[in-house]
């Protein structure tokens, strides 16, 4: 008796989860129509883990919009970097993504490739000459008109290591290596000082694209659609990395650790090079003051002629916000050139905007800092880096290269074949 | 392994002297075997308690996991970076629920299950056993937009809906309904009791130490779950205390000390309820239901 | 207690039904619909008939996943049905100090995942402690890759597992133990039953019902194991992601934005009628038992 009701219901529900989990399009198609021009009412703002180094300085600039501009709220959400993508998702399934979201370009592509945000080139025109090259063209999508993010802060890449380890290796602390081949240089003398520590750790997962990229090899072809990089250039890369695995240049149990266990590695003493974001000066500093003051910086490694990487933050508007105006004008607050300038000042991150990053705060080390130091060198090489990593390159696209690449190093696989079935299966994946 | 000496009969207490020295010899190897095991089975928790009393001058990264000078300051770090106590009390109303209701609905379920034949039984207990087999992540998606059709969303009660009563309860409480003599019941039927009155006073009370591994296995899954409290919750006021301690390293700080103060935090509560329940697994057959 | 039940067993089950039913049968059904569709997180799902299963077959990851997580059933199941009994019978008798040793035998169960990865890989890493007292007991020359190495990552992670598993299942024993008739044990020391013999005659048949559900958990658990993996591989799965399970496939290709949701569907699909094997073999057991 009680039986049929229960499964009535449930079919009920049933029918109605499979209509609406089919498709995107019940959320983003009312993307028009109630929106007004004007600058008022609620929005939401999420952002990707600012929580809890920069609540004050949010929680300000909230403030000094809404006193800007009376009638407005911002509601901000901050969400934590675990997690991130499926409640990211599962929002934008339902329709109910924030008005002004914090993405970086990865997680923003499938989105924008399914025109989820407001083009700004139409909505904003005479925007973009405000911010960095590099950082603009980020949250573009290969092959598609339009850019769809405010590049918001970024993050560059400089080498840090520690000098009383390159002391100990009969280096001269004071002369960082530069190039790809003087950081392989320095890591094998390193290694070899019969000293307890190793050279470096190789963090393929957030490294290997990067340095192909910085060395010039081409990743993608200019649609974005296939992956090229099993070239000769990259064939030697691998087998340079191989080589300097199974000498024990790298730590015996890096082969599958990630940048968290590199971090953690350096923070040990356990290797003497940490190519790596600024910021993580202030990490090592609060847990191991002693590797701290040790430490000294020197620029990011690049190869003759390629790029310098940089790491892009930035802010996009969904098309399903129901306060576009608002919304926009927001993000454009926000990424104004004082208050990312502010919010540089916080933390080794730098400002997207021209006219923020020539402030001479980034260019001033006179008092003698690790960390001021290394402001300098990473707010010099800004101006010309690229966004290297292409926005295809997600977890599953990493996972199947950075699998490849672990078999070559320990000898299952040659380099050319490991980049060879990489490419394949990445392009399986991406023409998916 | 040693010999339990429980029931000393009449007739040995003459060998009282020998079986002191046997109770000795007894209780060290029995002490010593349990020593091993909190070596085997204690580590993370010790690391992570003593990294918690680090002070800010002292490296993480080492082997030596006690602190040179301990200190609370972490703590109180913990305390001024996110609202620890509103969280608590989130997490806290989230698992009590959870625990009460998985008692509740698993012990009905349960008892159906092992006492009453009926139609549909097998299909019944494949609907249960399914929910334990499902990963969760392959339907979260569906299980979001369902709540959110049902107004659940940001709210603590579409936290505790979906963990309402879980496969397991009812697995468990189901095994022991079905480990329940008889005839105790078959006594009470005799005098008349209906179907409910069987329940309430002479099957639930014999089963209480599996009631309280449900309430245990409820709170703490409840307690710790990450993932859909985050997913359902918006605002931040609502979060629960996993989702919370996720704000005490950002991007760009890493306060290993502090994280493991939050973690610290959200085991002992944890640790607590099960030490001031555990003396209750043993009231099961032998002292509530036969003598009730 | 042979009367049929009409109406009765579907009021004491509706509300555990209505819970199943919403938040996991129902989104599941969807998960079954979609498995045949080409939907990916954020949209698609056109019907493309079992193209899907098809790219299954065909997939040597979903393959090398699926004998991992079989052989992590047959290694890890075992164990767990014994091991945690053991324990149980360690901490059963009320000695002194007993809570506070059952209470931390409990506390890797509910450790964060993240700590208990961070110690263990410590702990197994080529200069941690296990090779270091490998070394030292000259059992071998050199360390041994347990991280770098996809079957001794797959038999670290087993570790994990069962030692992790230890206390969840020492609870489930714990409650069960106190059914057992006290009375039987002490005529079985009158007639001089040494206590091996009387685990093996009296407590193994008295927690046999449990035994066989705690199989059937740790099978299910076993099926669905994910975190050990990750935490231990620190995400990769081993050296070219050969150390992957079921889920931790599902949850790359299905997660994240660009999930495949239709393939993920599948291959949970999959999972499912993989452990449901399990379960009817669990369920029969039951049956004879009750019978009996």
């Amino acid at each position: 008796m009680k039986k049929l009701p229960t499964i009535g219901f449930a079919l009920a529900g049933v029918v109605a989860i499979g209509l609406t989990g089919c498709g995107l399009g019940s959320g983003t198609s009312t993307d028009s129509g109630s929106s007004s021009d004007e600058i008022t009412g609620e929005i939401t703002f999420s952002t990707l883990q600012l929580k809890p180094t920069f609540t004050d300085y949010i929680e300000g600039v909230i403030d000094d919009f809404e006193t800007a501009n009376p009638g407005t709220a911002v509601k901000w959400i901050d969400v934590p970097f675990d997690g991130a993508q499926e409640k990211i998702s599962t929002d934008a399934q339902a329709g109910t993504l924030p008005d002004v979201i914090n993405l970086n370009p990865n997680f923003a592509q499938p989105l924008e490739a399914q025109g989820a945000f407001v083009n700004l080139d139409d909505a904003m025109p005479g925007l973009s000459s405000k911010f960095v090259t590099g950082a603009w063209d980020a949250f573009q999508v290969p092959g598609e008109d339009g850019s769809f993010g405010f590049p918001w802060y970024l993050s560059s890449e400089v080498t840090m290591y520690n000098s009383s380890m390159f002391e100990t290796a009969g280096l001269d602390p004071n002369s960082p290596p530069a190039t790809y081949d003087e950081l392989f240089a320095d890591a094998r003398t390193l290694a070899g000082a019969g000293a307890d520590f190793t050279g470096m750790h190789p963090a393929l997962e957030n490294r290997f694209i990067t340095d192909l990229g910085r060395m010039g090899v081409p990743l993608m072809n200019k649609a974005g659609t296939e992956w090229t990089f099993n070239t000769p250039d990259a064939e030697a890369y691998v087998a340079e990395l191989a080589d300097l695995y199974q000498s024990g240049v790298f730590p015996p149990d890096s082969l599958t650790q990630d940048h968290a266990k590199e971090t953690e590695a350096y923070q040990a003493g356990q290797i003497a090079l940490f190519p790596s974001g600024a910021n993580f000066l202030t990490i090592i500093e609060e847990n191991a003051p002693d590797i701290a003051k040790a430490t000294n910086v020197g620029p990011q490694i690049t190869s003759e002629g390629g790029p310098t990487n940089v790491s892009v933050m930035g802010l996009l508007v969904p098309k399903s916000s129901e306060n576009k105006a608002t919304a926009l004008a927001f993000a454009e607050y926000i990424t104004n050139a004082e208050n990312q300038l502010a919010f540089s000042k916080i933390v080794t991150i730098f400002p997207s905007v021209t006219e923020a990053l020539a402030d001479p705060y980034f260019m001033d080390d006179s008092d003698g800092t690790v960390e001021s130091k290394a402001r300098r060198i990473a707010a010099e090489q800004l101006p010309d880096a690229e966004n290297i990593v292409p926005v295809q390159f997600d977890d599953r696209i990493k996972a199947i290269v950075i699998g490849k690449v672990q078999l070559a190093m320990k000898g299952d696989l040659t380099p050319a074949e490991a980049l060879d079935q990489a490419v394949e299966e990445a392009n399986a994946v991406t023409a998916k | 392994m040693a010999r339990p000496i429980q029931a000393r009969t009449p007739a040995r207490t003459h060998r009282r002297r020998g079986a002191t020295k046997r109770k000795t010899v007894e209780y060290t190897i029995r002490y010593a075997l349990l020593m091993f095991v909190f070596v085997l089975l204690v580590g993370p928790f010790i690391w992570q308690f003593g990294t918690s009393l680090k002070g800010a001058g002292e490296s993480i990264y080492t082997a030596n996991p006690f602190p040179a000078s301990p200190t609370l300051a972490n703590y109180g770090m913990v305390a001024d970076t996110i609202p620890v106590f509103r969280y608590l009390g989130n997490s806290l109303v989230v698992a009590t629920s959870s625990a009460i209701l998985n008692c509740v609905l698993a012990s009905l379920a349960g008892y159906v299950l092992a006492r009453m034949r009926f139609r549909g039984r097998t299909l019944v207990d494949l609907v249960f056993l399914a929910t334990i087999i499902i990963p969760f992540e392959v339907i979260m998606v569906s299980v979001f937009l369902t709540s959110r059709s049902l107004g659940l969303v940001d709210s603590l009660l579409g936290v505790i809906l979906p963990t309402a009563v879980t496969g397991l309860s009812i697995l468990i409480m189901r095994t022991a309904f079905m480990a329940l003599p008889r005839e105790i019941e078959e006594a009470a039927m005799i005098d008349g009791a209906s179907d409910w009155q069987r329940f309430i006073r002479v099957a639930l009370p014999s089963v209480q130490g599996s009631l309280v591994v449900v309430a245990i296995f409820a709170f703490v899954f409840a307690w710790d779950d990450f993932l859909w409290p985050l997913v359902i919750l918006k605002d931040s006021a609502n979060f629960t205390l996993t989702v919370g301690i996720q704000y005490l390293s950002g991007t760009f700080t890493s306060n290993q000390r502090v994280v493991a103060a939050g973690t610290m935090i959200a085991v002992i509560p944890l640790l607590v309820l099960f030490f001031s329940l555990q003396r209750w697994f043993f009231r099961g057959v032998g002292e509530g239901g036969l003598k009730g | 207690m042979k009367a049929q039940y009409k109406w009765l067993p579907w009021l004491f089950l509706t509300p555990a039904l209505i819970i199943a039913l919403v938040f996991t049968i129902g989104p599941f059904l969807n998960t079954i619909v979609l498995s045949f569709t080409n939907s990916t997180t954020l949209g698609g799902g056109t019907f493309n008939g079992i193209q899907n299963y098809l790219d299954l077959a065909n997939s040597p990851q979903f393959w090398i996943s699926t004998r991992n997580t079989l052989l992590y059933v047959a290694v890890v199941v075992p164990l767990l049905m014994v091991l945690p009994l053991l324990l149980a019978v360690l901490v059963e008798r009320n000695i002194p100090l007993i809570g506070f040793f059952r209470s931390v035998f409990y506390s890797p169960v509910v450790a964060s995942m993240v700590v208990v990865g961070l110690i263990w890989s410590w702990l197994l890493s080529s200069d941690g402690a296990v090779n270091g007292l490998l070394e030292a007991l000259h059992i071998i020359q050199k360390p041994l890759p347990f991280l770098t190495d996809t079957t001794l990552l797959l038999l670290s992670c087993m570790l994990v597992t069962v030692w992790k598993g230890l206390g969840y299942y020492m609870v489930i024993y714990l409650a069960a133990l106190g059914n057992v008739p006290k009375e039987l044990h002490e005529a079985a020391q009158v007639d001089g039953a040494g206590s091996g013999r009387r685990l093996w005659s009296i407590t193994l048949p008295g927690v046999r019902p449990t035994m066989l559900l705690v199989g059937l958990l740790g099978s299910i658990a076993a099926m669905k194991v994910f975190a050990e993996i990750f935490v231990i591989s620190s995400g990769t799965a081993g050296p070219g992601g050969q150390a992957r399970s079921l889920v931790y496939t599902i949850r790359e290709v299905g997660l994240g934005l660009s999930g495949e949701i239709g393939y993920a569907s599948a291959m949970s699909l999959a999972l499912f009628i993989l452990t449901i094997g399990f379960s009817i073999l669990y369920l029969r057991s039951q049956r004879t038992d009750q019978l009996r």
